[in-house]
Order: structure tokens, then C-alpha cells, then sequence
């Protein structure tokens, strides 16, 4: 399924704060623990991408200067940028401004970092956003209103969504382009018009990638949707409600459909996990000037600043959306809970 | 014929149903049948493809750049004038192979060390739970595009890097499915009779932890030709001037309104691989869990 292959996430980890836990004070205890944890996590991500991204003094002193820049020149260029000094001092260093909103800047030192990442951080967002708004009330919809077992509705959607699920995001990306774009001319091919055309053209150029990643999105939600409303549905209470004469339409939605939220929660902050890691690849294919496009580019042009305040930013996101989502479960829950309350 | 005959060709109708039985477990569904026909169609594809191939693939101007199917190429050419069908042909190695190795390796290191922690125990199971843990909240796609920057674009920088994904994910699986086994009566068994560690483990759990491990590595592998494909057709992987189908497609992308062929046909390749393998996964999955009864007309 190409929705977790890029963004494989670690399942809640559902046997962590509960049974023991007695009250609000451990419930925070908890809570802090997972917040530690995430600051760590986010920390491993910078360690590691300052690590793997840090390109010797020497190479980026001529990918600045040219080719035939004499030793001098780069001493004093790796001088002047402090890359002289053991590699853990500059990563602290550079975790210190960071830290303060100082990301630096770009490889050549024309261009401060953070004015160039702000802009594509918040077109992604947009991009991420729609995708959510559209997709994911669709795919509850379909899963909550063909939950049965068999038939051949639902055996059609298996089929469709099995298939849909196992696309990469490029596939399906150039397969709407050329159909959509190329073929019916309904949509720009790039959608280079997001943060610079009229407001016509901006809508028009979201459609085809909010769509690519969509169709990574409905899949898995409707999945899980279909699957815990079947549950619920074989659920003594819902039994009951049948009895006692409800319809089944009002069955469906009333109640199973209440339990069967919890799990969602969790699929939802995974697919937002995933849109953050799949709108790499759609914004490479429809040349949507957000992050992915960004963080492509600099890496091609070794500019390693601007990678790593990406990187970063996105791991951020993806590390803080990951502890929300265990934090509303959580929430949602009872037996998860506690005997709080 | 003879009934003695007829009794031999019946016979030798079952040795060959015995002996396809180990692909029930992919055949038991026709969704799994398809697949395994996709996988089998595009494997054929891939082995045979580089000496069906009617041009070199990377051979200039075998027709202008970018014409469309006809006048005997099949697929029309790229913007190169490279021939398509020669390009699909020859492009679907690394996609296949990568994945392949990278969940071998994976396996053979995470795997190993996922199934000895949840044998062993103790202090040393507790840690590798730890850091399998805080290896799985890493985002993967990340990590790979700063590591490929970093060490630069190669095969085997791409190999490693897939693998060091995976490994944490597939020692999970082995860990909890060993440890799912660890405490049973036959296992307490062989330790009763005196049987030695590695023969308790090769003997008694091996077997008993293939078919979630095995079913998991198909959906790894699945992952792994999505995530190769990926980073390909993101210029991460395989350089110019290669075939690759990932390349191929981020190389005809800008070319898409003149020659569409160009780009569908390794887009073709792709889907077709990933989907089956999705399909022979998820029909290996059903075949485990409980569902597999009911839901077997699917």
C-alpha cells in the first residue's frame, strides 16, 4: 500500500499508559513521558540528517567557489563559515540557532534559509489540508454505508480500493495528469500557479495533486472504517438496538458507527502523517512549489542548510501529529483511560 | 485406455496439485491469482525482456524524438529518440531486485535479532523492543533522502538504505511472533528432553513463526518496489542514462503532452508489479487470519 511504505508509522502503543495507571497525576506522568519522547525523536532526526547530509569542508567550498579555488581560499571559506571546528560542535551550533528561529542560510550565503522554507511549508500545508477535507468524509461515508459483508458492492470496492491502495503516488499521478490534464484539458499539467496566479487558476492547480493524494487516503480509511463498523455492528448493543426495532439505517450511523471512532481517530492522524511524507513525490510530479519540491532541489544542489531545515520541520510535524493522534485515542478510549473517571 | 492408466494420469494430476500446494496460500483467492499472474507476467518481463528487446535501450535517435507509436515503434520514442518498448523491456531489473535484497538483508539482521531478543529475554529483549521502537517513529522517507544526499546516489546506498527502513519493521513481526510461540507446550517439550538452543529454535520455532513472517515479508516487498520506485523516479536512485522505469517516467514527465506514451508505459510496468504483489500479499494475510473462510470468494 503505498500509504505506509513511505511513512510506515509505529502502531499506538496501546499497552503503554493504561491499567496501572490511577488518576490525573499519572495520566500526566504519561503524558510527559510521550512528549520526552517525541522531543527525542525529533532530536534523532536532526542528528542523523546533520550527519548524513554534512558534505566536507572541501566540497562545499568549491561547489561555492568553483573548481579552482586554491587551498587558501578554502581554508578561509571553511573558516568563515565555521566548518573548521569538529563536526559535533557545529551540529550544536547549529541546533542553538535553530532552536531560536536562526535556520541559517542557503549554500551559497545569498539567501536566508527561513523566508525560502515558510512560504513552501504553508502550500504544503494547503495541499495537505484539502486533501483531508474531501477525502477523508468520502471514504467514511462509502465504508459506513456499504458495511456488509460480501455482495457484490462490496466485493467491487475490495477490489477497487486493494488495487488503488498498491499504486505509487507517481503512477496515479501521472495517470489523472494525462487523463485530466493531457486528454480532457479540464486542469493545468503543472500547478506552478499555486501562490502566484488568480484565484481561479490557484483552485484549479490544487485539483489533480490533492487528488493523487486522496486516492492514497480513501483506501486505508475506508478500510478501517469497514472494518470496525463490522465489528460493532456483530456487538451485543447493536443487536439490541436491532430488537428493539430501530432501523437500520439509524443502527448504522447511531450506533456502531460511534465505536467504531476510535480507531479512525488513529487511521486519520496516520494518513496526515502520510500526506506529509506523500506530498514529496505529488509535489515533484505536478511541480507544486510547496516542500517536497523544495527539499528536492536543494538536495540536487547540495545545499544543505535548506535540507535540513526541511527535514526537520517536516520530521517536527510528523513526530507532533503522531503524539496527537496517541493523545486523542487515548482520550476516546475508556479502557485506555484507565479507571480515570 | 485402461483404467490403469487412467489411475496413473490421476496420479500424476495430484503429485503436481501436492506440489503447487505451497502456492494455496496466494491461490485461494482470484484476486491472489491475479496477482500472481501480474507478478509472474512482469517477472517474465524482467528476465526475458533485455533479449526481446528490438533496439539497445539507451541507443539515440532510433526515431525522432518523441513520436508517437507507429511505423514499426511500437511504444514511439523519447525525447531522445530512445525506444520506448526497448526501454520498458529493459527497465523493471532494479525495481524488482532492490526490494528483493534490501528485505533479505533486512530480514537476515533485524529479523535474526527480533526473533534471539523474544527467545532469549530478559534485559536484552527489553532493549531491542527500546530501540526497534524509537527506529519505527523515524520517518522513513526522510531519513532515506537525507542518507542519499548525504552518501551520494548509488544501487547499493539505495540498498542499504531500504534495508535499514525495514529491518526495525520485519524484527518486530519475527519478535512478536516468536515470542507468541516461545511459551508453548511444544517448546517446553524439547527443553524438557535436553535439546540444545539452536536445535529448540531451528527445529521448534522456525517453523512455527514462517507463515506471519513469510505473508509480512511479501507486504514488505510490496513496500519495497513502491518506496525503490519512488526514490527512482525522484532522481535518488538509478542515474542516467539507465532504463529504469521510475527514471524513465520523472525523465518523460515534462514531454507528457506530446508523447504520453513515453511515460504510461513504465507507469504500466509499475502499477503492475506493485498490484500484484499487493494482491499475492493480501491474499496470503487472509489466508492466516480467520477471515480467510469467509471471505474466500474474494
Amino acid at each position: 500500500m503505498s500509504v505506509s511504505t513511505l511513512v510506515s508509522v509505529a502502531e499506538p502503543q496501546a499497552d503503554e499508559p493504561p491499567r496501572t495507571v490511577r488518576g490525573r497525576a499519572a495520566r500526566a506522568r504519561a503524558l510527559s513521558r510521550q512528549l520526552a519522547m517525541a522531543l527525542l525523536t525529533i532530536l534523532l532526526i536532526s542528528f542523523i540528517s546533520f550527519f548524513a547530509l554534512n558534505h566536507s569542508a572541501d566540497q562545499l567550498g568549491k561547489n561555492v567557489l568553483g573548481r579552482q579555488a586554491s587551498r587558501a581560499q578554502l581554508d578561509a571559506f571553511a573558516a568563515s563559515r565555521g566548518l573548521d571546528r569538529p563536526l559535533i560542535v557545529q551540529y550544536l551550533d547549529w541546533l542553538w540557532h535553530f532552536v531560536r528561529g536562526d535556520w541559517g542560510t542557503n549554500l551559497a550565503g545569498t539567501q536566508p534559509v527561513k523566508p525560502l522554507v515558510l512560504p513552501a511549508f504553508a502550500h504544503t500545508s494547503e495541499l495537505a489540508v484539502i486533501t483531508l477535507v474531501w477525502s477523508v468524509p468520502i471514504a467514511i461515508a462509502v465504508g459506513v454505508a456499504v458495511a456488509r459483508r460480501g455482495g457484490p458492492i462490496d466485493r467491487g470496492l475490495f477490489v477497487v480500493m486493494t488495487v488503488l491502495a498498491a499504486l505509487p503516488e507517481f503512477v496515479v499521478g501521472l495517470t489523472v495528469m494525462i487523463a485530466l490534464a493531457v486528454q480532457l484539458r479540464w486542469f493545468p499539467v503543472a500547478s506552478n500557479a499555486i501562490g502566484l496566479g488568480t484565484p481561479a487558476e490557484q483552485v484549479k492547480a490544487f485539483v489533480l495533486p490533492s487528488l493523487t493524494l486522496g486516492v492514497g487516503v480513501v483506501p486505508y480509511i475506508w478500510r478501517i472504517t469497514r472494518a470496525s463498523v463490522l465489528e460493532s455492528l456483530s456487538a451485543p448493543y447493536t443487536r439490541a438496538a436491532v430488537l428493539r426495532g430501530l432501523r437500520r439505517h439509524r443502527v448504522i450511523w447511531r450506533h456502531a458507527f460511534r465505536s467504531a471512532a476510535v480507531p479512525l481517530v488513529n487511521a486519520i492522524a496516520i494518513n496526515i502523517i502520510y500526506l506529509m511524507g506523500g506530498v514529496i513525490i505529488v509535489e515533484n510530479v505536478f511541480a507544486v512549489p510547496g516542500l517536497g519540491r523544495l527539499l528536492l532541489a536543494a538536495i540536487a544542489q547540495g545545499d544543505s542548510h535548506t535540507a535540513l531545515a526541511i527535514i526537520v520541520l517536516l520530521g517536527a510535524v510528523f513526530v507532533i501529529l503522531g503524539l496527537l493522534a496517541d493523545v486523542v485515542v487515548t482520550y476516546l478510549n475508556p479502557r485506555l483511560r484507565g479507571s480515570a473517571r | 485406455m485402461s483404467v490403469d492408466g487412467m489411475m496413473q494420469a490421476g496420479d500424476a494430476r495430484s503429485r503436481v496439485v501436492r506440489g503447487l500446494a505451497f502456492l494455496r496460500p496466494v491461490t485461494h483467492t482470484w484476486m491472489g491469482r491475479i496477482g500472481l499472474f501480474l507478478v509472474t507476467l512482469m517477472l517474465v518481463v524482467i528476465v526475458f525482456g533485455p533479449a526481446l528487446a528490438p533496439h539497445p535501450p539507451n541507443q539515440l535517435n532510433v526515431g525522432l524524438p518523441l513520436t508517437r507509436p507507429g511505423n514499426g515503434l511500437v511504444l514511439g520514442t523519447d525525447n531522445l529518440g530512445r525506444d520506448v518498448l526497448s526501454r520498458l523491456l529493459t527497465g523493471g531489473r532494479m525495481v524488482l531486485l532492490v526490494p528483493i535484497a534490501a528485505v533479505t538483508l533486512a530480514t537476515l539482521t533485524g529479523g535474526l535479532v527480533g526473533m534471539v531478543a523474544a527467545y532469549v529475554g530478559g534485559l536484552f529483549d527489553a532493549i531491542v523492543a527500546r530501540v526497534f521502537d524509537i527506529l519505527l517513529t523515524l520517518p522513513p522517507l526522510l531519513i532515506a533522502l537525507a542518507v542519499i544526499a548525504g552518501f551520494g546516489s548509488s544501487v547499493l546506498v539505495l540498498l542499504l538504505t531500504v534495508a535499514v527502513v525495514f529491518a526495525p519493521q520485519i524484527g518486530r513481526v519475527t519478535r512478536g511472533a516468536t515470542a507468541a510461540v516461545v511459551t508453548a507446550d511444544y517448546v517446553q517439550a524439547a527443553r524438557a528432553r535436553g535439546e540444545r538452543r539452536i536445535t529448540i529454535a531451528v527445529r521448534e520455532i522456525a517453523p512455527n513463526i514462517m507463515a506471519p513472517v513469510v505473508s509480512d515479508l511479501a507486504l514488505r516487498v510490496t513496500y519495497g518496489v513502491i518506496f525503490v520506485a519512488s526514490l527512482n523516479f525522484l532522481g535518488l536512485g538509478a542515474q542516467p542514462p539507465s532504463s529504469d522505469w521510475g527514471l524513465s517516467i520523472a525523465n518523460s514527465l515534462g514531454y507528457v503532452q506530446v508523447q504520453p506514451f513515453a511515460s504510461l508505459a513504465p507507469v504500466v510496468g509499475v502499477a503492475a508489479l506493485s498490484v500484484g504483489l499487493n494482491l499475492i500479499a493480501d491474499s496470503m494475510m487472509r489466508y492466516l487470519s480467520n477471515d480467510s473462510v469467509k471471505d474466500s470468494m474474494l
